[in-house]
């Protein structure tokens, strides 16, 4: 298939972070260097001509919005085939969800945007695109099922147990849901009673790519990986997250990192291997 | 593709190619002129590049980065530089498309506002209406997505001033979608509100080389008039020098062609100018309706006179435009020039905000101070430095006058309360001061902007040699040493009818300290009948953490009948809000409550979303997080998910912004 060509270059994938140790986890898993020019992208593998395998990016700020930009200045300078969100995410007791797993979203939702009128709210929808149906059933299932993602987490578990790939809805808004007496969360998490998990980029990342796939000749997909470092609706949440923030992080990465690898290994074709 | 689809991409390439020829063939002989990229907008604003280049590479800049602003003077060649690189791209087998925004008018407007929240409606309102490609969006979308699409948007500063935002912005999104989409815009020396200047390429024209000129003066056997040679290094001026209508300046050389040319009588020209004024005020347009010279108490006669004389052109169903708008711009500020009421207090808002398009363009500002007499120059620069401190930075750099043409004690006053402004607690105040303080290069102007802090300038403004008792008056009062106890007649001052005196010991007083009685005279004087008073009273009331302050500009805010009071009280309580890490939110929790005013009231939530962006170093710890619980309302009751989104932007934004300079105080 030929790659389209952004501004500054192509890239397979684009593996994007949020917050430092997000950004980190990746790090330690593979070796990464700058883009040239004056962008703030990290590259893996230079395939020559301007066309990379893997990009590694930190949005601005937490939130749906810098997200939604971050995918835009990715798809305007390397039009990436794929992009992955790689990152923590608060699970919500549901469907077994423990600290530690690893999430992957087949909805994401926005739960922030809300009409209020006589007294009541109502969530009005917006229209972004969904996770890749392709990346979940395929390349993340491979992963999973092949198990050894587990063995290139580089973080320390905070207690006994091995993590778990759990598949469901996600919830994602401008604001940290992590009160379970709140009552403003109650309410959310009634209104999406699917949701599994709840972060502040997801909606974004789908808005993002929604908008970049306005357009005839791209068809940008993507993924959102999420390590668990709480339970929204659980007591003590803060001091949870603290403890469990970088093995959520360090669960995702590995995953991410061998979802990469997969579709690396799958569609790239590396100088001198095509006589093999 | 079609057959079909190939045939109309093939005419929109043609008619591009021949609007190109069109407008260059009447600048025969052509005139060759160099480019140069900025490393940013300050960079540009201060007349500074960092590499020269041809048009070949504006286009490789504009296809490299997506978003070129071309920005220049008047009469830099920017209309020119944008249609030759137009026929350049075409030649490179791209698809250049030209938009011209010189007939932009108020319905132009009226269809801006029902599109600009979709960037490719309002793209393709641009392309519908001011090109004529008769290409649309879809039919450039559909090109192959190795074809680079440039847009050559001419003229930006023809439009209102947040029009030419929104358009910026629709550029913006349309280049980070659209594959191979790219902009080269062309516009006034003005600093805009971009999204992300990092995103943005900054290109100014280059003046014309002597030697190029020699040869092009050579070649048509010409001799431009004497005190003109200045003139020449500008494409315009050269061109009007090659075809023998060049006078000494720029003035001159407009007057002539409008006034000879045109064929008007003296009482001709005054009607016309009365005329072309009402059209800045009544159609807010270049392209304006006929009838307005009839209004004018002229006729239709003179506009068919200006039309022969080729000064004034049809723009369709019963309207005209100037060939030039410097034409327009001309007669408008004669007009204002002649008539000082205009530009008394109660007219200045209003008048000046017609004559720039709302702060577009500051050319017919330097008109008018060039037509004014020498003894009416202070106070024209002083209402005009009272309506907007850029504007009068700009007119006192671009009016074609001598620095002693201006009083030298109002030019140092303007100067030192623009170099003041430098050291404001609101970052975009700053930037903007910034901004006017480096268009002027005089002795004065650089030593006040090589003054790292206050207490630097007024050690200067001090060692000044007075040249007036007025201006001696000023600097007794500006240079009162910040913290001391403010004097008793200085809160008197703020009633002043003199505006530079009455705004000085404003903002003096915000940084000298106030004993009980004077915060009580202070409250009062919030309630003066006097509109101005109460707006400086609440200036003023922002530089001291007080309850009670904050409880009357509260008051202000919900219940003062004049719009500036109400802005005033808006800024001062965000300045308070930011001197203390407690009071930000309680000042929040206020605001909060009263985000049903603020929305109903565009200018306060205009002003609230620049104010809460601090210079650096001064943001209490807790600014964004408590800003956004308030932007955040705001995002929750938004009626689309555009404003929704915006909001969102802005908190994460600010969240950057305060993080990126560190500005967090200790």
């Amino acid at each position: 298939m030929s790659s389209l060509r952004g501004r500054d270059g192509s890239a397979l994938v684009a593996v994007i972070t949020i917050v430092p140790e997000e950004f980190e986890a990746i790090r330690k898993l593979e070796r990464f260097n700058q883009c040239p020019g004056d962008c703030a992208f990290l590259y893996r593998k230079e395939l020559g001509g301007g066309r990379y395998d893997v990009l590694l990016a930190q949005s601005a700020d937490r939130s749906n919005t810098p997200c939604a930009e971050l995918v835009s200045d990715l798809s305007e300078r390397y039009r990436p085939e794929y992009i992955i969100l790689s990152g923590i995410a608060g699970g919500i007791e549901r469907d077994d969800v423990g600290l530690g797993d690893v999430i992957i979203a087949d909805h994401v939702e926005g739960y922030e945007i809300q009409k209020f009128e006589g007294g009541k709210s109502m969530t009005r929808r917006v229209a972004i695109d969904h996770p890749s149906k392709y990346l979940r059933e395929t390349i993340a299932r491979r992963v999973w099922t092949a198990g050894s993602w587990v063995d290139r987490i580089k973080s320390e578990r905070p207690v006994q147990g091995t993590p778990k790939v759990v598949v469901g809805n996600l919830i994602a808004g401008d604001k940290i849901l992590g009160d379970g007496e709140n009552e403003y969360q109650r309410k959310i998490l009634e209104e999406f009673d699917k949701a599994i998990a709840v972060d502040m980029e997801s909606h974004g990342l789908g808005r993002g790519v929604f908008s970049a796939r306005s357009t005839r000749y791209y068809n940008l997909n993507y993924l959102v990986i999420r390590g668990v470092s709480d339970l929204v609706n659980a007591a003590n949440n803060n001091e949870v997250r603290k403890k469990w923030r970088e093995y959520a992080a360090a669960s995702a990465a590995a995953f991410t990192m061998e979802v990469v690898d997969e579709l690396v290994s799958q569609c790239v074709v590396f100088p001198g291997e095509e006589s093999k | 593709m079609s057959d079909q689809y190939l045939r109309r991409q093939a005419r929109a390439a043609d008619a591009v190619e021949l609007a190109a020829q069109t407008l260059l063939r009447t600048l025969d002989p052509p005139i060759e002129v160099k480019v140069a990229l900025c490393k940013s907008y300050s960079q540009l604003l201060r007349g500074e590049y960092s590499v020269e280049g041809t048009l070949d590479d504006l286009i490789d800049w504009a296809v490299g980065r997506g978003r070129v602003i071309v920005s220049g003077r008047g009469a830099s060649g920017k209309t020119a530089i944008l249609h030759r690189a137009a026929l350049k791209a075409r030649e490179k087998r791209f698809a250049p498309y030209l938009i011209a925004l010189s007939r932009w008018d108020q319905s132009a407007t009226d269809d801006w506002k029902q599109v600009r929240s979709t960037s490719r409606d309002a793209l393709g309102v641009l392309l519908r209406r001011f090109s004529s490609s008769g290409h649309d969006v879809s039919d450039v979308e559909f090109l192959p997505p190795d074809v680079q699409k440039i847009f050559f948007i001419d003229g930006l500063n023809e439009t209102p001033g947040s029009v030419a935002d929104e358009i910026l912005e629709s550029c913006d999104e349309i280049a980070a979608v659209m594959i191979g989409a790219s902009f080269v815009i062309s516009d006034r020396l003005v600093r805009r509100n971009l999204r992300d200047e990092s995103k943005w390429r900054f290109v100014m024209p280059m003046p014309v080389q002597k030697l190029e000129a020699e040869k092009l003066l050579s070649h048509a056997n010409v001799h431009p008039p004497h005190g003109s040679e200045g003139l020449l290094d500008s494409p315009f001026f050269l061109d009007r020098a090659i075809k023998g209508e060049l006078r000494a300046s720029p003035l001159g050389t407009i007057k002539e062609m409008v006034e000879s040319r045109g064929k008007l009588t003296p009482e001709a020209v005054a009607q016309a100018s009365h005329a072309a004024y009402l059209a800045y005020k009544l159609d807010g347009s270049r392209t304006f309706s006929i009838a307005r010279f009839e209004e004018a108490g002229g006729g239709v006669g003179i506009a068919e006179t200006l039309k022969a004389g080729g000064i004034l052109v049809a723009a369709g169903e019963g309207t005209v435009a100037f060939a030039h708008h410097w034409y327009h711009d001309y007669l408008a500020s004669k007009f204002v020039a002649e008539h000082s009421d205009l530009w008394n207090f109660q007219n200045r808002h209003e008048v000046l905000d017609a004559l720039t398009f709302k702060a577009n363009s500051f050319d017919a500002i330097a008109f008018v101070l060039e037509m004014l007499p020498a003894d009416s120059m202070g106070d024209f620069i002083q209402a005009v430095y009272d309506w907007n401190p850029y504007a009068a930075g700009y007119a006192l750099a671009e009016a074609r006058i001598k620095v002693d043409d201006v009083p030298r004690g109002v030019r140092l006053v303007i100067l030192a309360m623009l170099a003041e402004r430098r050291f404001d607690r609101h970052h975009y105040s700053a930037v903007r001061a910034s901004d006017a303080l480096d268009l002027l290069t005089d002795k004065d102007a650089s030593e006040m902007r090589s003054a790292e802090t206050l207490t630097e300038l007024q050690a200067f403004v001090s060692k000044l040699e007075a040249p007036s008792r007025a201006y001696r008056v000023w600097r007794d009062l500006f240079t009162l040493e910040t913290s001391q106890r403010a004097p008793k007649e200085l809160l008197e001052r703020i009633s002043e009818e003199d505006s530079v005196l009455g705004w000085t010991a404003a903002n003096v007083l915000k940084r000298l300290a106030l004993d009980e009685e004077k915060m009580k005279s202070l409250l009062e004087l919030a309630q003066n009948p006097r509109p101005v008073v109460r707006w400086r009273a609440v200036h003023v009331m922002g530089g001291f953490v007080e309850d009670r302050f904050i409880n009357g500009l509260l008051k202000c805010l919900d219940g003062d009948g004049d719009e500036n009071v109400r802005y005033g009280a808006l800024r001062s309580l965000v300045e308070i809000a930011s001197r203390d890490e407690l009071k930000v939110s309680v000042i929040v929790d206020e605001l909060r409550k009263r985000v049903v005013m603020l929305r109903s009231r565009p200018r306060l939530l205009n002003e609230l979303k620049r104010a809460v962006f601090l210079t650096k170093g001064v943001a209490p710890r807790n600014w964004s997080d408590e800003i956004s619980r308030l932007f955040y309302d705001l995002l929750d009751s938004s009626k689309s998910a555009e404003e929704a989104e915006e909001w969102s932007r802005i908190s994460s934004r600010l969240r950057v912004h305060v993080r990126s300079n560190d500005q967090v105080a200790a």
